[in-house]
């Protein structure tokens, strides 16, 4: 099969297409034949050294996780699946492949109304953001999010999330047509950060209270004014760094003492148990539509290098996905 | 009545003894002639302008948040108290003084196994402990916590508040001798963190796996290291900077979200509405006799000056109070 691999780590080396061979599906595995693949910064700083997680990596290894596909073949002891079912999910042996192996209970039916380009926005982003708002922040109806970077993958998500538990959602983005992006998917209130001051926005808008829920998509730039945007027992979700930034930050420790304030960081790893449940919940909300994933563009599985710059330069709507 | 007042937001201008009106009961008040007020080192930090709550009094103030003694008056709707009752409480208004205002709601009886002085010592320490414990990390029975300075008010309260619910504790100190005072209070282990590194001790402490809880006194000091001391799912309880220390830490982002760590801060006037009800829960432990209050020292009211300066020193065990 085709495959892209990272065969080196550090931005200035090329990821590497080649041929592969077909990955198998064992015991309560699906081999997926994969028809688009998701971007995520998580790979892109994997691949660029940059995460504590690169370091567990064994090179050469097929980049990526997110897959939309049909299933080709089932592992022994799997029920609910046959070949030919549309499918999404993070594939064991990687994303950006014609072919990847997903552990069937954590697999998700891809509704009919869904391309395999949206499946392919949807597993760790959609996971983020269901992680972050329903498990981590339990934010409940009535509370006000706000979405740090509304117009990325999982922000777009988050959105649309917080709306159907019945939240007020705020959101920062860097430009116009973002914002107008954010606002057809639910947000509220809209701030470009680059021309307000986020914190007296929030503050102002809210009456001086402050928001009650963070979903922090940029920490290294964002945590310090975060912390003085929170109201009484806010709850700060960090969701990422920023994509292809450093992860430290200089934070002041007595507004989180004098907030109750709440900092919960999370990590799609750690999340994996838990995903067949999630799948049971939120199965339904995707096939309803009542969370669309955005493609904002699409590039040829071979060009993989240039979506991450994409991604890098954050100059796109929603998700980016590799065709495969 | 006598009092201490602080003239000046500043260490080096001592407080003084004076003369000033009695305080009389507000309605939901009890007014109490003191047994013992309590020493904080956040009095010392407001004192010193050091922290936010010090924009909420204007010198000449008196200082002070807790104390013991004997009711001598009610405010006006105040029921289930009475006349000559021993009691135990946050303090309004101040409460280095003969008299001292207690609301009915966050006032408790002080079992007779219990000296005054001891009295002064449970309010701030004790239901800090609670609150960082029960209801903010929600630790459980088994759970492996760390106390970040066992030695102190706070620190020796959270010791016995752990063990009380089924964790094991592990705790820093700077001595031998306060090494000693934590193991009495029933720390299953110590570390001397001017020797050892308190990270490596807790690895070991649990096998490898981290600890589940860090009840934080030093923040500016030790959050940067917390992350490496906990577990996956951990939570770090950020309830002081550290005596005289602020007001930044460094926060590593990564750590934080490859851990699913949350860090959870807490502010004791935001626990005055849990108060009653942590009260009702709390009393039955205090009546079985099995919480130490340790009162290193007790000053009288015209030394309180001397016991601001041996708080800040850090060099005592448990608990200073005064005494009229």
């Amino acid at each position: 099969m085709k495959a892209v691999s990272v065969h080196q780590l550090g931005m200035e080396h090329p990821l590497v297409v080649g041929d592969l061979p077909d990955p198998v599906a064992g015991p309560t595995q699906v081999l997926v034949r994969v028809h688009a693949a998701g971007v995520n910064p998580l790979e892109i700083s994997i691949r660029a050294g940059d995460n504590p997680r690169a370091r567990q990596m064994k090179l050469p290894m097929i980049c990526g996780t997110d897959v939309a596909g049909e299933v080709e073949a089932v592992g022994e002891g799997v029920e609910g699946f046959q070949p030919g079912d549309r499918v999404w999910g993070r594939s064991t042996t990687g994303g950006y492949a014609e072919k990847g192996v997903l552990a069937a209970g954590s697999t998700g039916r891809l509704p009919d109304r869904m391309s395999f380009g949206e499946g392919a926005c949807l597993p760790i982003p959609m996971l983020t953001a269901w992680n972050a708002l329903v498990i981590k922040t339990k934010a409940q109806p009535g509370e006000t999010v706000l979405v740090q970077g509304g117009a990325g993958g999982v922000g777009h998500l988050a959105i649309q999330l917080a709306r159907q538990m019945g939240c007020h959602v705020f959101t920062t983005v860097s430009s116009t047509e973002k914002g107008d992006f954010c606002r057809a998917a639910g947000a509220e209130v809209v701030i470009n950060y680059r021309e307000e001051d986020v914190v007296e926005r929030v503050k102002q808008t809210t009456g001086g209270r402050g928001v009650d829920v963070v979903v922090e998509n940029s920490a290294s730039d964002n945590l310090p004014g975060d912390l003085g945007l929170i109201a009484l027992n806010g709850r700060i979700v960090i969701v990422g760094p920023g994509t292809g930034k450093e992860g430290d930050v200089t934070i002041s420790v007595r507004p989180i003492m004098g907030a109750d304030g709440h900092i919960m960081g999370l990590s799609s790893g750690n999340l994996a148990p838990q995903v067949p449940t999630i799948l049971q919940r939120l199965g339904p909300i995707l096939a309803r539509g009542d969370i669309r994933p955005h493609v904002g563009k699409e590039f040829p599985l071979a060009q993989a290098d240039e979506a991450h710059r994409l991604v890098l330069s954050g100059k796109f709507l929603g998700k980016v996905v590799l065709v495969v | 009545m006598k009092a201490i007042r602080v003239h000046k937001f500043d260490l080096s201008v001592p407080m003084q003894e004076e003369e000033v009106d009695d305080f009389a009961p507000e309605p939901g008040e009890l007014l109490i002639k003191a047994g013992a007020m309590g020493i904080n080192p956040v009095d010392v930090a407001i004192r010193a302008a050091k922290h936010p709550y010090a924009k909420m009094v204007t010198p000449p103030y008196i200082p002070g948040a807790e104390a013991s003694g004997e009711v001598v008056a009610l405010g006006e709707g105040v029921e289930g108290f009475s006349v000559g009752q021993r009691v135990y409480g946050r303090a309004v208004g101040g409460a280095y003084a003969e008299l001292v205002r207690l609301p009915a709601n966050t006032t408790a009886e002080l079992p007779d196994a219990y000296s005054f002085e001891e009295g002064a010592g449970i309010t701030v320490p004790f239901y800090t402990a609670w609150n960082a414990l029960v209801i903010k990390a929600e630790a459980s029975a088994g759970e492996a916590v760390l106390v970040q300075g066992g030695a102190g008010g706070v620190g020796s309260a959270a010791i016995q508040i752990a063990k009380r619910m089924g964790c094991r504790v592990i705790t820093t100190v700077s001595s031998k001798e306060k090494a000693d005072f934590c193991k009495s209070l029933g720390a299953d282990e110590t570390i001397n963190y001017r020797e050892e590194d308190f990270a490596e001790r807790c690895m070991a402490f649990t096998g490898g796996r981290g600890v589940d809880v860090v009840v934080e006194l030093a923040a500016c000091d030790n959050f940067d290291k917390d992350l490496d001391a906990i577990c996956i799912d951990g939570r770090v309880i950020v309830i002081g900077t550290g005596t005289g220390k602020g007001p930044t830490a460094e926060f590593r982002v990564p750590s934080v979200m490859t851990k699913d760590a949350r860090v959870l801060g807490l502010a004791v006037v935001n626990l005055f509405p849990k108060m009653p009800e942590l009260i009702r829960r709390f009393i039955p432990i205090l009546r079985e006799g099995g919480l130490k209050v340790h009162i290193d020292q007790s000053f009288p009211m015209e030394s309180a000056n001397k016991a601001h300066e041996l708080v800040l020193s850090g060099k005592f065990l448990g608990k200073v109070v005064l005494t009229p």
